[in-house]
């Protein structure tokens, strides 16, 4: 052991208490930084020489460590993904059901009682204009509750399609800016920036796992690999972006071709798909509804005399190709609803009336009268907004514990890290004194020769 | 959950801390919605399971509502065509009165012509009663009730058929009208074929204008025994729709209202752990003593 080996051991020492606290200021520094993982210094006894007295040579730094537990975090993308997906479903559907027959509002049903009801109370009287009247005020504004709910949920569904188009060029944005961490973090090895680079990484791929549910996987050499629906999107430096279909479908290229992936999204885009496929059966549903009771009305219509003893006119028309949006009460002059059964059209012939009030509790719907078919679409939509809640509170009660546990294992603990201060600070105190000592001895030497 | 708190730790313990605050911070608004608007339940996402069960019960409600205006109206016409054909049931009294005291023969014709003019006010009479309206809508013209049954010379110009009105979800109805000609039309002639008899006949024709007159009267009184049926079922489908009308309010209530009562005590509840949960995250926000003695 020379007096030289001294000096140099108690320069390690200084060495490594500098790291000891330029990692607890990093971790000082970035105690409310979110996503920060703590920083550790990795140090050993340096390897001893051999001679006739075994000795180190002091301590080694070997980088900086970052506490964190990569399944934690794999869990707390999931649970992230699954949160976002409930959210946004429910943010995504719950503006609808104003449209769709509030207690307090009207809707396409309450609209469509209030014209049977209009026809019930013409039954009084078929001759009575008022009430002829109050059917036409009626029918039209069944017509346009149908034109606004139809509109409402065209809106809807392409606000919902302009969002995912919009979410794929996000989620290809932070796919690619992975790759190019991914790239650093090799580059980087073990020091402080790699770890700053693994933190930003993980917080793009919890941004990744929120937006479309990315599943991550870190691997040996530090980078990630993102799978949607088991296909990777980005692995090291490459990347595979997303694409939307001309029909509003989300793509991922696999070799040659393309796969389609909506219904195995999660998160934000996941559940816009789920919001959008359910605007689109409501659509469909009403479609079918105002078609299926526009038909009977029509049918029943033709069958009578209005009461100038002309047959029945259409009391709704509309486009085939969106009758909800088209649909239109065709009559607007109240003696030509068709109530009479004969011709001679006389005042109290209610004969047709009657079978125009049928259309009411007639099936147009497969089995399902409108009423009841408007209902069974209200109802979906309400449970599937109350599942969505349901959903999200579950996954936000998940997905809280996991950042307490996130943190409990990667956060900063300022009273630790004031001990580690204080600790780092007397080590290289120690250090210095080790150097000075061993100073002082050569000076000693050298003043003997 | 954490052995070892750390400061990131006590961070997302905030962070749990203001979620539920804004969890609570929703439950207030939404209980005061509810204390506000009077519903728990407004939107099918509040009770989607019961939400077509709360559709037909707002269905059911406009229906009674027009049920039971339609069984007013028909009240009020087939009260009118009872009162009608009382009176009408009356002149043949009167008119077979009349016949029986002239068929013995111990009257002068001078008598028998003021009697014949009698008979012909009754035929009058009847004629008016027969073109009776509620509201220019004439009770005995079948159909076509928008003009008199008879006109002046005593033709029957309504429709042989009965207008009726809707009083029951299933379109069942009460008649509300009548076919002038099977009711009136016998008496009429009876009346005419009396007083012609009075001024012109025998005693033994007189005699036997009273047989017409009487099988008359009996479609008079038939008709009038129909209008009270159809009246009484008139009246107890209004008396339904009204006691209807009530508990389909009170189970729609049930379904949709906020008992006042619970929504204030849920209040007062939630706005006690609001406060206790914000003295709690003002106390939860101290880091770390241990740097400031350093």
């Amino acid at each position: 052991m020379s007096i030289r080996t001294t000096m140099l051991s108690g320069a390690s020492g200084l060495a490594a208490a500098s790291a000891g606290i330029a990692a607890t200021s990093q971790n000082v520094a970035n105690a409310t930084t979110p996503g920060y993982s703590r920083r550790d210094v990795a140090q050993r006894a340096a390897d001893p020489l051999v001679g006739r007295v075994v000795l180190g040579q002091g301590v080694n730094v070997e980088g900086f460590t970052r506490a964190t537990n990569e399944r934690v975090v794999e869990q707390q993308i999931d649970a992230g993904a699954d949160l976002a997906r409930a959210e946004t479903r429910e943010q995504s559907l719950a503006p609808l059901e104003v449209y769709l027959d509030p207690v307090d509002g009207t809707g396409p049903r309450t609209a469509m009682g209030a014209f049977f009801d209009a026809l019930t109370a013409s039954a009084r009287d078929p001759a009575d204009a008022g009430l002829r009247r109050d059917v036409v005020a009626q029918g039209g504004s069944m017509a346009r509750v149908f034109n606004r709910t139809a509109e409402a949920l065209s809106a809807a569904e392409s606000g919902q399609d302009r969002t995912i188009r919009g979410g794929v060029d996000d989620l290809n944005a932070i796919l690619e800016e992975v790759s190019v961490i991914n790239v650093k973090i090799v580059a980087a090895g073990g020091n402080l920036r790699a770890g700053d680079m693994a933190d930003r990484r993980d917080q793009l791929m919890r941004e990744a796992g929120k937006l479309a549910g990315v599943e991550l996987d870190i691997q040996p050499d530090g980078t990630a690999t993102g799978r949607i629906a088991g296909h990777v999107v980005v692995s090291g430096a490459d990347v595979r972006p997303l694409s939307v279909q001309a029909d509003g479908s989300i793509t991922v290229p696999v070799g040659e071709g393309a796969i389609t992936v909506d219904d195995k999204l999660n998160g934000q885009m996941g559940g816009l798909v789920q919001a959008r496929t359910a605007t689109r059966t409501m659509r469909t549903d009403l479609d079918d509804t105002v078609s299926g009771l526009a038909d009977a009305l029509n049918t029943a219509s033709a069958g009578g005399y209005d009461r100038n003893g002309v047959a029945g006119a259409d009391m709704l028309d509309y486009d085939p190709s969106a009758p909800g949006a088209t649909v239109n009460f065709a009559i607007s002059d109240p003696d030509e609803l068709a109530y009479a059964d004969g011709a001679l059209a006389l005042a109290g012939d209610g004969g047709n009336l009657a079978r125009m009030m049928a259309v009411e509790n007639t099936a147009v719907v497969g089995t399902q009268t409108a009423a009841e078919s408007m209902s069974a679409l209200t109802s979906a939509l309400g449970t599937n907004i109350r599942n969505s809640r349901a959903e999200a509170a579950q996954s936000d009660a998940i997905l809280l514990d996991l950042d307490e546990l996130n943190a409990s294992l990667s956060g900063v603990n300022l009273d630790e890290e004031a001990t580690n201060l204080l600790t780092y600070q007397a080590a290289y105190q120690a250090a210095a004194k080790v150097v000075q000592t061993a100073d002082q001895l050569m000076g000693v030497l050298m003043e003997m020769v | 959950m954490s052995s070892s708190i750390r400061s990131s730790a006590l961070l997302f313990r905030n962070a749990t801390t203001q979620s539920n605050l804004m969890k609570m911070r929703n439950r207030v608004n939404t209980v005061k919605d509810q204390a506000v608007s009077g519903l728990k339940v407004r939107e099918a996402s509040d009770a989607p399971a019961s939400w077509p069960y709360v559709s037909d019960l707002v269905d059911s409600i406009g229906d009674q509502e027009v049920l039971g205006k339609n069984a007013g109206r028909a009240i009020s016409m087939l009260g009118v065509a009872d009162s009608t054909l009382r009176e009408a049931s009356s002149v043949m009294k009167r008119a077979r009165e009349v016949a029986v005291r002239f068929s013995t023969g111990s009257f002068n014709d001078e008598d028998r012509a003021s009697a014949a003019s009698e008979i012909d006010g009754l035929r009058d009479s009847m004629l008016d009663l027969a073109n009776t309206d509620v509201g220019g809508r004439y009770i005995f013209s079948g159909n076509a009730y928008d003009a008199p049954a008879f006109d002046s010379t005593g033709a029957y110009v309504g429709s042989n058929d009965t207008p009726t009105i809707t009083i029951g979800e299933d379109g069942d109805s009460v008649t509300a009208g009548f076919d002038g000609a099977e009711v009136f039309l016998d008496s009429l002639t009876a009346l005419e074929d009396l007083a012609d008899a009075m001024r012109t006949g025998t005693p033994a024709d007189i005699q036997d204008q009273i047989d017409p007159v009487d099988l008359a009267m009996k479609d008079v009184i038939t008709t009038r025994s129909i209008a009270g049926g159809q009246y009484k079922r008139a009246t107890d489908v209004q008396t339904l729709t009204e006691s209807l009308t009530v508990v389909l309010n009170e189970s729609l209530a049930e379904e949709v209202a906020t008992d006042p009562f619970e929504s204030y005590q849920e209040f007062t509840q939630l706005t006690q752990s609001l406060e206790a949960t914000l003295q709690l995250t003002a106390r939860s926000n101290s880091m770390s003593t241990l740097f400031s003695r350093i």
